[in-house]
C-alpha cells in the first residue's frame, strides 16, 4: 500500500517533467505562414476571434493567424506579460498596446515602423496617427478612439435650472462648470456636484490632460527633451489648482462608489465614452452628455487614445503581418470592433457609416473625437511620467501643495529622460 | 452546581464565544457573499451595516460565470486544482525529506544548506519573476503545466517549517527503531511521518492557500485558455471599463469553496502527536 | 529509494554492511537532493541573475542593450529619498504587525484547540480570510474603509464614533493596512501554532491541574514554554512576510497618501515592472535581501537566548 503510494508519486513526478516536452505543435497546413497575435482579453475578444477566423479562411494555405487573449487584471498585467515576452524574445508577430506605450515600445525597439504599409492611412482620425507616431515614424494604428466628456443627470440639472451646452463652441468655461457643480452639490442629501474616479492607473493623466492643455499647459516640451517648466509650469499648475478646488470644497467625492452617478448621488460625471454602455443598465436615470469644459483662455480640448496594433521586431513575416493588420483595420472590421463596446471608430469612413453617432447623446463624443482630440505625450519616459503625475495628483486632491508635488514629478521625469538618453 | 455541570456550562459558553468571534472574523467575507447575490445595480446603493441584508437576491451573477460560453470557469478551476494539488503532493514529500535529512541525517554541508534555505525564504518573489521566467522559458514550458508546478515544489518555507517540527522528535524514537534494524528511510516513513501528522497537514494547507491565490506568475506563463488557472481566469471580470462587481464577488465566493473543503479535509489530521511524550522544549 | 534500501539490505546480508551512520550520510544527501536541485534551478539561479542585473543598466524591453554600469544603481539608491521613506514604512509595518499578528494567532490557536464541538467552525472561520486571494481581499477592504458609506464607518457610527478617513489620511493609511493585514494573515500563523499545540504533552496539563493551576498559569507555565520553538519560528517567518508587504498598498492606496504606504517591495515592483528598469529594481532587491536577512539573523540570535 505504502509502496504503491510512493511509486505513484514518482510516476507523477516523472510525468510532469516529461509531459512538458510534448509542446511542439505540428507546423501549419501546407506551409502557410503562421502569425501570432496578443491582445488584452475583454469584450472585443469575440469580435477579433471572428475577424481572424474569416481572415484565415480567406488566406487559407498562405497565412494562418492565431490570437491569444491575455487578461489585463485591474492594472498592468498585460504590460507585464509583454515585458516578460520582450525580455525573453518571445513576442508575437502582432502586438496590441495601449496608446501611451507607443513611444516607450518604439524606443526600446520591440515594435517596428510601418510607414507606407497602412492602406488608406488618411482615412484614420488625426489623433490615432499622432498617437502611433514616434520620431516622425508611424509605428501603430488602432481600430477605435476614446474620449472623456461630461455626463449629466438631466433631471437634477433641470431642477436647478441649469442648461448644459449643446455645441462645442458653447462648452462650459471653468467658472461655469465650477458654479454648476457648486449649485448641484447638496451635502445634506449626500449628493456631489461632480463625480470623477480616482483610480491608480492611466486614468488620472488621461482625464485631467484636457484641463491642462486647454489652459495652454503641457506635460513635456514639444521635442520631448524636457519636462521642467512644463509639467510644473504655471499653466499646468493653474489647471491642477482649478481641479483641486473641487475636491477641497467637497464638490467631488474622493472615494466614490463605482455607481455614484448611476445611483443619483452625483449630478455630473467626467467620464470616458465607454460609460455609455454601463448607463444602459440604468433606464430610470435620465442622463445626457455635454462637452469637456474649457479654460477661459483656451480652446475646448478632449483626451484621446485607445488600444493599437504594432508589428513586433521579433517577427520574421513583416509583410504577412501587415496584410493581417490591414485586414483587421479595414472599414468593415473597424465597424465590427467599435460596435462591441460602442467605442468611437478610428476610421472616418467607418465612423460616418454608424448612424447612431450622429444623434444625441453620442454626437457630442463624435464631435470631440473628430475636432478636439489631443493625444497624450509621446516620450520613452512616459511610464515614469504617468505614474509620478498620477501619484502627485492624488496627493494634491488629498490636500497636497500643487507646485511642490508637480516639482517632484518634474524632477523624477527629468532624471529618467537623462537615463534614457533623451537629454 | 456540581463540577460536571459547571464544566458543561463553561464549554457551552466557550463554544458560543468561538462562533461569535468567528462570525465577526468573516463579516468582510459575508459582505462579499451578500454582494454576490445582489443585482449589479444594487450593490453600491448602500454599503453600510444594512448592506448585509440583501433587499433582492438573485443567482444571475453565478449563472453568468458558470454558463458563459466564452469563459470556461470549471476548466480554470480544474487547472488550479490540478496544478496546486501537484505542488502540495510533491512538495510535502520533497520538502519533508529534505528537512528530515538536514535535521536528523546530518551530512557534510548540511549546516550550510540550512542557512541558505532560510536566506532563500527572504527573497521576494517579485524580484525573481523575470529571471525565473527566462529560466522556465528556456525549458520550453510556457503554456505547459510544468511551468505552474515544478518551480514551486521545493519551497524554503516548507522545509523551514518541517525542520522546526522534526527537531522536536526525540532521538530515542529513532534509536529504538534503528536497533530493530530499520534503515534511515524506514525510520522516516514509519516513525517520523506518522508522528508528524499536524505539521504535514499544516504544510499542505499553507502550500495550498499560497499557490491557490497566485496570480502574477500564472498570468505570465499560462495564457492559453486550456491551462489558465482560476485566479487568472476571473481576471477578465476586472478588465475593461465596465467592471461587474457582482460577478467578481460571485467568482470569488466560488473560488473560495474548494479551499475551504481542502482545509476541512486536512484539518482532521490535527491530532495529538505521539511525540509529545516528553523531552520537548 | 526502494531500490537503494534493497541494495543496502543486500550489502548488509553479505557482510559488507554500511554502518547506520554511513547510511545516514548517504541517504541524507540523497533525500535532500530533489529539493536542492529544484531550489537551485528555480530560486538560486534567478536570484543569482538578479544579483548580476543589479550592476547593469537593463531596460526590460531591450534585453540585448543591457550594459554593466558598476555600482551606479546602488549609488542612485542611496540618494533616493523614496527609498528611505519606503524602508521606514516597511520597518514600521513589520514592527507593529509581527507582535500583533502572532499574539492574535496564538490566541485563536488556543481557542480552536479546545475540545468543544464548535472548534472546527472556528478553525474554518478564522482561516477563511487566508484562503481568499489578497488582491481580492484588498479590493474588498477598500470598499469597507470607504469614508462616506463603508461598512466600518457605518459600524463606528452605530457605536457613536464619527467617520474616520482611513486610507485617505497620511496618518491612518498604514494603520488601516496593518489592521486589515492582521485580519487576513492571522489564520496562517494560527495553523502553525495549532500544529505546535498538538505536540504539547497532555500530561503536563494534567500535572498542572493537580497543582491547582488556573488557566493563565497553565498558559504561562505550560503552553508558552512548550511552544518556544514554534513561537520562534512563527516570529521569524511573520517578520519576513511582513517585510514583503506589497499587494495591500498596491491595490488600496497606490503607496499614498504622500508615500506614507510605499514599501520596499512596492518600490521594487514599480521600478521593475512599471518603469521596466530591471537594473535598479534588482539593486533594490539585493539591498532588501541584505536588510531582511540581517534582521532575521539578529532575531534568531535573540530568540535563542
Amino acid at each position: 500500500m505504502k509502496k504503491g503510494y510512493l511509486s505513484l508519486l514518482f510516476v507523477l513526478f516523472a510525468g510532469v517533467l516529461i509531459g512538458c516536452s510534448s509542446g511542439e505543435e505540428a507546423s501549419g497546413e501546407g506551409g502557410a505562414v503562421k502569425l501570432s497575435l496578443w491582445h488584452p482579453e475583454g469584450d472585443t475578444s469575440e469580435a477579433y476571434k471572428e475577424i481572424i477566423e474569416e481572415f484565415n479562411k480567406e488566406y487559407a494555405g498562405e497565412i494562418q493567424a492565431e490570437a491569444t487573449f491575455i487578461p489585463r487584471g485591474n492594472k498592468y498585467a498585460y504590460e507585464d506579460k509583454v515585458s516578460a515576452g520582450a525580455t525573453s524574445s518571445t513576442l508575437p508577430d502582432l502586438l496590441a498596446l495601449d496608446g501611451p506605450n507607443v513611444a516607450n515600445y518604439a524606443d526600446s525597439g520591440i515594435i517596428q515602423p510601418i510607414d507606407g504599409l497602412v492602406e488608406n492611412q488618411e482615412d484614420f482620425v488625426d489623433s490615432i496617427i499622432q498617437q502611433g507616431t514616434y520620431n516622425d515614424q508611424l509605428y501603430t494604428v488602432g481600430p477605435t478612439e476614446s474620449t472623456v466628456a461630461l455626463f449629466y443627470n438631466a433631471d437634477m440639472l433641470n431642477e436647478a435650472g441649469i442648461q448644459p451646452p449643446k455645441a462645442g463652441e458653447e462648452a462650459w468655461t471653468w467658472d461655469e462648470f465650477y458654479n454648476a457643480a457648486q449649485q448641484l452639490t447638496d451635502k445634506e442629501k449626500g449628493i456631489y456636484g461632480v463625480n470623477w474616479t480616482l483610480d491608480y492607473g492611466e486614468w488620472i493623466i488621461y482625464f485631467t490632460g484636457p484641463t491642462v492643455w486647454s489652459n495652454g499647459g503641457q506635460f513635456i516640451a514639444d521635442d520631448g527633451s524636457a519636462v521642467e517648466g512644463y509639467v510644473n509650469g504655471p499653466e499646468t499648475v493653474e489647471a491642477v489648482e482649478y481641479l483641486k478646488k473641487f475636491t477641497e470644497e467637497g464638490l467631488v467625492n474622493l472615494q466614490p462608489t463605482p455607481t455614484e452617478f448611476e445611483d443619483g448621488n452625483a449630478a455630473m460625471m467626467l467620464m470616458g465614452s465607454w460609460e455609455w454602455a454601463k448607463l444602459q443598465d440604468y433606464p430610470e436615470t435620465n442622463w445626457g452628455i455635454t462637452y469637456y469644459p474649457k479654460s477661459p483662455n483656451g480652446d475646448q480640448v478632449s483626451p484621446s487614445g485607445d488600444w493599437n496594433w504594432g508589428i513586433s521586431t521579433n517577427t520574421e513575416h513583416k509583410e504577412e503581418a501587415a496584410t493581417l493588420l490591414n485586414y483587421m483595420m479595414n472599414e468593415e472590421n473597424i465597424v465590427k470592433i467599435s460596435q462591441v463596446e460602442n467605442k468611437p471608430a478610428a476610421r472616418i469612413s467607418s465612423f460616418e457609416s454608424m448612424e447612431e453617432w450622429n444623434e444625441e447623446p453620442l454626437n457630442v463624443l463624435k464631435d470631440q473625437v473628430l475636432n478636439t482630440a489631443h493625444p497624450r505625450p509621446t516620450t520613452p519616459s512616459y511610464p515614469v511620467l504617468t505614474t509620478k503625475y498620477g501619484q502627485a495628483v492624488q496627493n494634491i486632491f488629498l490636500g497636497g501643495d500643487v507646485q511642490e508635488e508637480l516639482d517632484k514629478v518634474a524632477d523624477e521625469v527629468e532624471k529618467d529622460l537623462e537615463r534614457k538618453g533623451v537629454k | 452546581m456540581d463540577r460536571k455541570a459547571k464544566n458543561k456550562a463553561k464549554k457551552l459558553a466557550l463554544s458560543i464565544g468561538i462562533v461569535l468571534l468567528g462570525i465577526l472574523f468573516i463579516s468582510p467575507l459575508l459582505w462579499m457573499i451578500v454582494a454576490s447575490v445582489k443585482p449589479e445595480t444594487l450593490i453600491f446603493k448602500d454599503m453600510g451595516l444594512q448592506s448585509l441584508i440583501p433587499r433582492q437576491a438573485t443567482l444571475d451573477n453565478y449563472a453568468s460565470i458558470l454558463f458563459d460560453d466564452s469563459v470556461n470557469f470549471l476548466r480554470y478551476m480544474w487547472n488550479s486544482l490540478f496544478s496546486v494539488g501537484m505542488i502540495v503532493l510533491l512538495g510535502t514529500v520533497v520538502n519533508a525529506l529534505c528537512a528530515y535529512a538536514l535535521v536528523k541525517l546530518k551530512f557534510p554541508g548540511s549546516g550550510l544548506i540550512l542557512v541558505v534555505i532560510i536566506a532563500l525564504y527572504v527573497v521576494p518573489f517579485e524580484s525573481v519573476l523575470i529571471p525565473l521566467y527566462v529560466v522556465v522559458n528556456s525549458f520550453g514550458w510556457i503554456n505547459e503545466y510544468p511551468s505552474l508546478i515544478v518551480p514551486f515544489i521545493a519551497e524554503a518555507f516548507s522545509i523551514f517549517l518541517f525542520i522546526q517540527f522534526f527537531k522536536g522528535i526525540p532521538n530515542e524514537l529513532e534509536e529504538a527503531a534503528q536497533i530493530d534494524g530499520a534503515n534511515p528511510f524506514q525510520v522516516f516513513w514509519k516513525i517520523v511521518v506518522p508522528n508528524s501528522k499536524p505539521v504535514f497537514a499544516t504544510a499542505a494547507i499553507l502550500a495550498f492557500v499560497t499557490h491557490w491565490s497566485d496570480f502574477m506568475w500564472p498570468l505570465i506563463v499560462a495564457t492559453d485558455d486550456s491551462i489558465r488557472t482560476v485566479q487568472v481566469g476571473i481576471q477578465y471580470l476586472f478588465t475593461d471599463n465596465n467592471i461587474e462587481y457582482g460577478q467578481i464577488m460571485a467568482a470569488l465566493t466560488l473560488t473560495t469553496i474548494p479551499v475551504v473543503l481542502i482545509f476541512l479535509f486536512f484539518q482532521r489530521y490535527y491530532v495529538q502527536g505521539i511525540t509529545s511524550s516528553g523531552v520537548k522544549g | 529509494m526502494e531500490w537503494l534500501s534493497g541494495k543496502i539490505q543486500q550489502r548488509r546480508s553479505i557482510g559488507l554492511s554500511l554502518t547506520y551512520k554511513q547510511q545516514k550520510r548517504w541517504l541524507g544527501f540523497l533525500f535532500s537532493l530533489p529539493a536542492l536541485i529544484l531550489l537551485f534551478t528555480f530560486l538560486i539561479l534567478p536570484v543569482g541573475l538578479a544579483f548580476v542585473y543589479s550592476f547593469m543598466e537593463y531596460n526590460m524591453l531591450n534585453p540585448d542593450g543591457k550594459t554593466f554600469t558598476g555600482l551606479n544603481n546602488y549609488a542612485r539608491l542611496f540618494q533616493d529619498a523614496v527609498f528611505f521613506t519606503a524602508l521606514k514604512n516597511t520597518m514600521y509595518f513589520s514592527a507593529v504587525v509581527v507582535p500583533l499578528q502572532c499574539a492574535v494567532a496564538l490566541g485563536l490557536a488556543i481557542l480552536v484547540n479546545k475540545k468543544v464541538k464548535t472548534a472546527v467552525i472556528g478553525r474554518v472561520f478564522f482561516f477563511s480570510p487566508v484562503v481568499t486571494s489578497m488582491v481580492v481581499v484588498a479590493i474588498l477592504w477598500t470598499f469597507l474603509y470607504n469614508v462616506d458609506s463603508g461598512l466600518i464607518n457605518s459600524g463606528l457610527n452605530f457605536l457613536g464614533i464619527p467617520d474616520q478617513p482611513f486610507l485617505l489620511s497620511e496618518g491612518q493609511a498604514m494603520n488601516s493596512i496593518i489592521f486589515m493585514s492582521v485580519w487576513q494573515g492571522a489564520g496562517f500563523q494560527m495553523m502553525i501554532f495549532l500544529a505546535g499545540l498538538k505536540d504539547v504533552p497532555e500530561t503536563l496539563y494534567e500535572a498542572a491541574d493537580i497543582d491547582g493551576a488556573n488557566a493563565f498559569q497553565k498558559f504561562w507555565n505550560v503552553t508558552l514554554p512548550s511552544l518556544k520553538n514554534v513561537t520562534g519560528f512563527v516570529l521569524m517567518i511573520t517578520t519576513i512576510q511582513a517585510f514583503r508587504l506589497f499587494i495591500q498598498p498596491y491595490v488600496m492606496t497606490n503607496g499614498g497618501p504622500s508615500d506614507s504606504t510605499k514599501t520596499l517591495v512596492f518600490m521594487l515592483y514599480e521600478n521593475g515592472f512599471q518603469f521596466r528598469d530591471v537594473g535598479y529594481s534588482s539593486a533594490i532587491a539585493v539591498v532588501f535581501f541584505l536588510v531582511v536577512l540581517t534582521i532575521s539573523l539578529i532575531l534568531k540570535k535573540v530568540l535563542k537566548q
